[in-house]
């Protein structure tokens, strides 16, 4: 028996060291840290240098479902590889590639394996863990690499950000990732079917009153033959019906109209950090919501559309013809239930000033960054110059070898070692909003600044205008490009930037619980199972249950 | 000689798979050692701060410990309880119903669903649980209200309950159709030149008969308390149902992972294998004294 | 002599009718649901029977090289893992069924397997030495961390038990090794044994899916429980801020009911074929396995 106890120490005791001794070793590298003599060599360190000799690099990736690879092509071996490999000899291995969260799942694995890629996505949620790995010193500093080897477009593009999207990033006077293009103009906007108004006579609204006023029109007269009673009110999302930045289905314009910024961080004339979910404005917004969901101006079946695309086909099937969503989000599958179908989209309700608040996106979204161990840090701005440079034809040749694939609808996020990381100017899609609107309004396509994918869109878009075709693409072209890109810079909007998008160091522990409480106390009031003053109750818990750790930690950051 | 022969041979015999036992599950016991400390992952488990039991008292600290442990002994226990009485009930008119196709053709489709994996089963629940799906049409046909079932914090333990006995009542029928069939048949011959209807039999000869057995697979199942179902729970729960859907293993997964915070989620992972360690322990020697039941 | 139908064997009958239609009733909805159109579908018009009728799911699927390729995926790690399964499970309950006097050192390796079923060391330690012998998003990857099922090993060895001990004597007395003993007379005695861990080794392998999520990194790679597992995640919103409106419509195409359920469908499909021919077996198998008496 005694014998027994000992033999089974004695093996636990050595398996700990056996596992230790592993850990230890994967943590100190496999490639021992060279004294990295600095790429000299002038002609290596801009923005398209070849290396001299052939370097690899191992990269981790987002990949798409379902990237719809054809002609051979694949992430591991593909026409861009082949090019980054001859123009500028770095062969590009893929160590890891994975869709959303399983991404972060493996990235998790990884850093506790103390074994990172060479380069690397961190998603843009997980800000939180690019602040871990900056302070366990895992990432390079790409500081002098971005002077030297950023090229003019990539250079070109941040500054439409005003520097905003490089700030976060900037740690003790060192740049250790770069952000996706986190796009601006992705609010929510008011969306209603174009057709139904004009056979009622209904004016387009500009307060909340003007919106209720359309919706009861919308269930009384039933525009949309759906026999009495069956035309449904306001769209909104099962889940997230009060979410943050361009939340599709969600109701935030209408907490918007009265000042109220629920889920985001945000600083009060005197400086002061508030959480946004828990002022009075607020509750002002609740009471709209729940007033209009008693009356029926709300889906009031909103709360069982939970499964993929159940509230889209609310719209798509035309039970309902009005919704808040992103300038993007239109629901093409309409046309299949009336051929007539179209929609406008608004800039309302307006606040009592008559402007249009609306939030601006976090300054940065998905982060690419090199770690610490690997030599060549200036491979990344390398890498992604050459990419869009082709991608977006700045490269002729280049531009030639990936299109063709492109057009046969492979996705790009398959082909490109950096995955979905995108590149763009901060005001894109109002600005090709405006070119394709002088293209309908007047045949003069002011072509030189834009891609060929932003011509297609143009032809599509003035060929449903013109009649021509009006098939579902055609149909989301248009509506997308020439109705709501124009709407997003008129006069009466009015961005607001929330003042701190990431979590902290707590998040991981009181977020949870307090997002819990916060959505359930939305669904809750507004389809009344709790009384409007139940709102306070929640500021109270809220602060209770860790709302004022977090307050003082974003606090702490921001000063 | 021939006996040194023999050994050897067994030893061959199990070394491939010893081998694959301790490289896959033993060596990674040393992770353990994570619990303990505040794992940081540029510095390795060698190098990591030791921080003794402080992951342990945050358990205990923990305002949804409390919740969650709540959870996974409510869901455990409904799964094991009502688990057994249904698999019983089944077997007992399965035992009493005398048409043999019928029979056969009833077994077969009751073990399916034991084998249909959680993912699989995940979509068709939602699929019925939906607000306009089979389950809410059969509620509102009787005049009840629909319900979103899978997100209702009012209703998602007892349909993990539920759905975790309707998976496998069939299949744990098998046990108890067996140990009647083992009933002697001379008893209910003599139960019936007694004049004993069939209930009386189910009451005094079937159930008694069977006895032994319910108790020996409830006590196995004791050890099982703390295993409230990952992958189905995994598979169908959603922030909205937290409250009442977080178990154990869930929250490890999350918080370890998700989170990235290792050792905390090694700890709690620990707690748990340690207490159902013990119970385990106790259960089989409750097991061993009462029906004399060995496992090895 | 017949006994007449009485009343409680009618209740008899529709209880179980009732027992067996609960178990077919997701299945049949989920088949209806696969044909029918997606908004349909989507609005929950489908119950027993699909609602405009159509094969555009299947067709989808089976154009997509993904779900095909992730479905040979796990016919493959089915072979594969379920021949190492037997194989380990067999050498190592035959040396287990052994009576200490007979085999000294049983109590130890019987200690090792104890251990390994109580505790884990988790989920990181365990992908560290994965990653470390190098099995990373390989196939080995999904069979070796459970080459040896600990439950299938106990119950074959409770199996083996009950031998009985003089055919394994005259078979010892011609001068037969104990590899020879196993596989002449223990293995052909055992059928149903093995055919019931046999069947629980090929579910167990078809039905994993989270292994895969953790081990496996290239698309391609994949077993077909991770790549569904995959679609059914909700979508992150926070996640499509920054994808392009055709890119959430795929994602959005991809997760649609009918596509999933369709799926679904399939991939119950080998689960379906081999359990008639293992289902015989298992009931003895379990039984005789689980309970001693």
């Amino acid at each position: 028996m005694k014998y027994r106890k000992r033999y089974l120490i004695l093996l636990v005791l050595t398996v700990m060291v056996l596992s230790a001794c592993g850990a230890a070793e994967s943590t100190s590298g496999k490639k021992a840290e060279k004294n990295v003599e600095s790429v000299e060599d002038s002609q290596v360190m801009t923005p398209l240098g070849k290396y001299p000799e052939r370097i690899t690099v191992e990269v981790a990736k987002i990949i798409a479902a379902n990237p719809n690879l054809v002609d051979g092509q694949t992430p591991e071996d593909n026409v861009l590889l082949d090019w980054i490999r001859n123009e500028l000899n770095i062969d590009t291995k893929i160590a890891w590639q994975s869709q959303g969260s399983e991404y972060n799942n493996k990235l998790s694995l990884n850093v506790a394996g103390g074994e990172l890629p060479d380069m690397f996505v961190i998603p843009g949620e997980n800000y939180l863990t690019f602040r871990q790995m900056v302070d366990n010193d895992l990432l390079a500093d790409l500081t002098e690499a971005y002077e030297k080897c950023a090229g003019d477009y990539l250079k070109d593009t941040f500054e439409s950000y005003n520097g905003k999207n490089l700030e976060p990033l900037i740690i003790d006077g060192k740049l250790r990732a770069i952000s996706t293009a986190s796009l601006g103009y992705g609010h929510n906007i008011l969306w209603l079917r174009k057709d139904w108004m004009d056979k009622l006579g209904l004016q387009e609204p500009k307060t909340i009153d003007d919106l209720k006023h359309i919706i009861r029109e919308f269930i009384d007269k039933d525009p949309g033959n759906n026999g009495a009673g069956n035309t449904v009110g306001l769209a909104l999302d099962a889940v997230n019906p009060v979410g943050g930045y361009a939340n599709r289905h969600g109701a935030e314009p209408i907490f918007h109209s009265v000042e109220a910024y629920p889920k985001q961080w945000m600083k009060d004339e005197n400086g002061k950090v508030y959480y946004g979910s828990t002022t009075l404005q607020v509750k002002e917004g609740l009471e709209i919501l729940r007033d209009m969901y008693q009356e029926g101006l709300i889906d009031k079946q909103f709360l069982s559309r939970l499964g993929s695309g159940e509230t889209e086909a609310v719209l798509s099937s035309g039970l309902s013809g009005a919704y808040f969503g992103p300038w993007w989000a239109v629901p093409g599958d309409v046309i299949n239930t009336d051929p007539d179908a179209e929609f406008i989209a608004v800039n309302a309700p307006l606040d009592a000033n008559g402007k249009f608040n609306h939030l601006t996106p976090a300054p940065t979204g998905d982060l690419l960054a090199i770690n610490k161990k690997y030599e060549h840090p200036e491979v990344l701005f390398k890498i992604v110059n050459l990419e869009f440079d082709m991608y977006r034809g700045f490269n002729e040749e280049g531009n030639a070898a990936i299109q063709p694939l492109v057009d046969k609808g492979i996705s790009r996020i398959a082909l490109f070692p950096t995955g979905d990381f995108n590149v763009d100017y901060y005001d894109v899609v109002p600005k090709l909003g405006h070119i394709i609107k002088e293209y309908i309004d007047t045949g003069n396509l002011n072509s030189e600044t834009i891609s060929e994918y932003d011509k297609s869109q143009a032809e599509r878009a003035k060929q449903f205008a013109d009649g021509v075709n009006k098939d579902i693409n055609h149909f989301k072209a248009y509506h997308r490009r020439y109705i709501s890109s124009n709407i997003l810079d008129a006069p009466e909007n009015h961005p607001v930037d929330a003042a701190y998008n990431y979590t902290t160091t707590s998040s991981s522990l009181l977020k949870p619980t307090l997002d819990k409480l916060e959505n359930q106390m939305y669904l809750q009031i507004i389809i009344g199972e709790k009384p409007l003053d139940y709102f306070d109750e929640f500021v109270q818990q809220w602060y209770e249950l860790g709302g004022d750790v977090l307050t003082q930690e974003v606090e702490e950051i921001l000063n | 000689m021939k006996n040194k022969i023999e050994q050897l041979y067994y030893h061959a015999m199990l070394f491939p798979g010893m081998v694959a036992l301790i490289i896959f599950s033993i060596i990674p016991m040393g992770g353990i050692i994570m619990a303990f400390q505040n794992y940081q992952p540029a510095k390795g488990i060698l190098h990591s701060e030791f921080i003794g039991l402080d992951n342990f008292k945050r358990i205990l600290l923990l305002p949804d410990s409390k919740q969650i442990l709540y959870n996974t002994l409510i869901i455990a226990v409904g799964k094991i309880v009502l688990g057994m009485i249904v698999a019983v009930v089944f077997a007992l008119l399965l035992n009493e119903c005398r048409l043999l196709m019928y029979k056969k053709v009833v077994q077969t489709i009751v073990y399916l669903p034991h084998f249909l994996s959680w993912v699989i089963l995940a979509v068709m629940f939602s699929n019925i649980f939906s607000y306009t799906g089979i389950i809410n049409q059969i509620v509102t046909f009787f005049g009840g209200e629909p319900c979103m079932y899978l997100v209702s914090n009012k209703w998602f333990r007892s349909i993990m309950v539920g759905g975790d006995v309707w998976k496998h009542f069939g299949y744990n029928a098998i046990i108890y159709v067996a140990a009647m069939t083992s009933i002697d048949p001379t008893l209910y011959e003599a139960g019936e030149i007694d004049g004993a209807n069939r209930w009386k039999k189910i009451k005094h000869i079937t159930l008694p008969g069977i006895l032994p057995t319910i108790i020996l697979m409830t006590t196995l199942n004791m050890g099982k308390i703390l295993n409230a179902g990952f992958e189905q729970i995994f598979n169908m729960y959603s922030p909205l149902v937290y409250q009442t859907g977080d178990i154990i293993d869930t929250y490890v997964y999350r918080v370890g992972l998700v989170n990235l915070q290792y050792s905390f989620g090694t700890a709690v992972g620990l707690f748990k294998s340690i207490i159902s360690f013990i119970l385990l322990v106790v259960a089989y020697k409750l097991a061993a004294k009462y029906s004399d039941y060995r496992i090895f | 002599m017949r006994k007449k139908i009485t009343v409680a064997d009618i209740i008899i009958g529709i209880f179980l009718f009732l027992c067996a239609f609960s178990c077919l009733m997701p299945i049949l909805n989920t088949i209806a649901i696969s044909f029918s159109d997606r908004t349909s579908a989507a609005l929950g018009k489908v119950y027993y029977w699909p609602v405009n009728f159509n094969l555009s799911a299947y067709k989808a699927m089976f154009h997509e090289k993904q779900f095909i390729i992730s479905f040979f995926n796990s016919i493959f790690r089915v072979v594969l893992g379920v021949s190492i399964n037997m194989l380990l499970t067999i050498l190592m309950a035959y040396p287990l069924s052994k009576d200490p006097k007979v085999f000294k050192h049983k109590k130890i390796y019987m200690w090792i397997i104890i251990v390994t079923m109580m505790f884990s060391g988790g989920l990181v330690p365990t992908f560290l030495v994965v990653k470390s012998l190098g099995l990373m998003d390989t196939i080995w990857a999904l069979v070796l961390p459970g080459a040896v099922p600990v439950f299938n090993v106990i119950l074959l060895m409770n199996f083996f038990k009950g031998v009985p001990k003089s055919l394994e004597e005259a078979a010892a007395v011609d001068g037969a090794t104990p590899l020879q003993i196993l596989w002449k007379i223990f293995v052909p005695i055992s059928k149903p044994a093995l055919a019931t861990i046999a069947l629980f080794a090929i579910v167990g392998h078809w039905n994993a899916f989270f292994d895969g999520k953790i081990y496996i990194n290239s698309p391609l790679k994949l077993p077909l429980q991770t790549y569904i597992q995959s679609l059914t995640v909700d979508l992150n919103p926070e996640r499509m801020v920054n994808m392009t409106p055709e890119q959430i419509e795929q994602q959005m195409a991809m997760s649609s009911l009918t596509f999933n359920s369709a799926k679904v469908i399939v991939s119950m499909v080998p689960i379906l074929i081999i359990y008639p021919f293992i289902q015989k077996y298992f009931v003895k198998g379990i039984v005789v396995g689980a309970v001693k008496q």
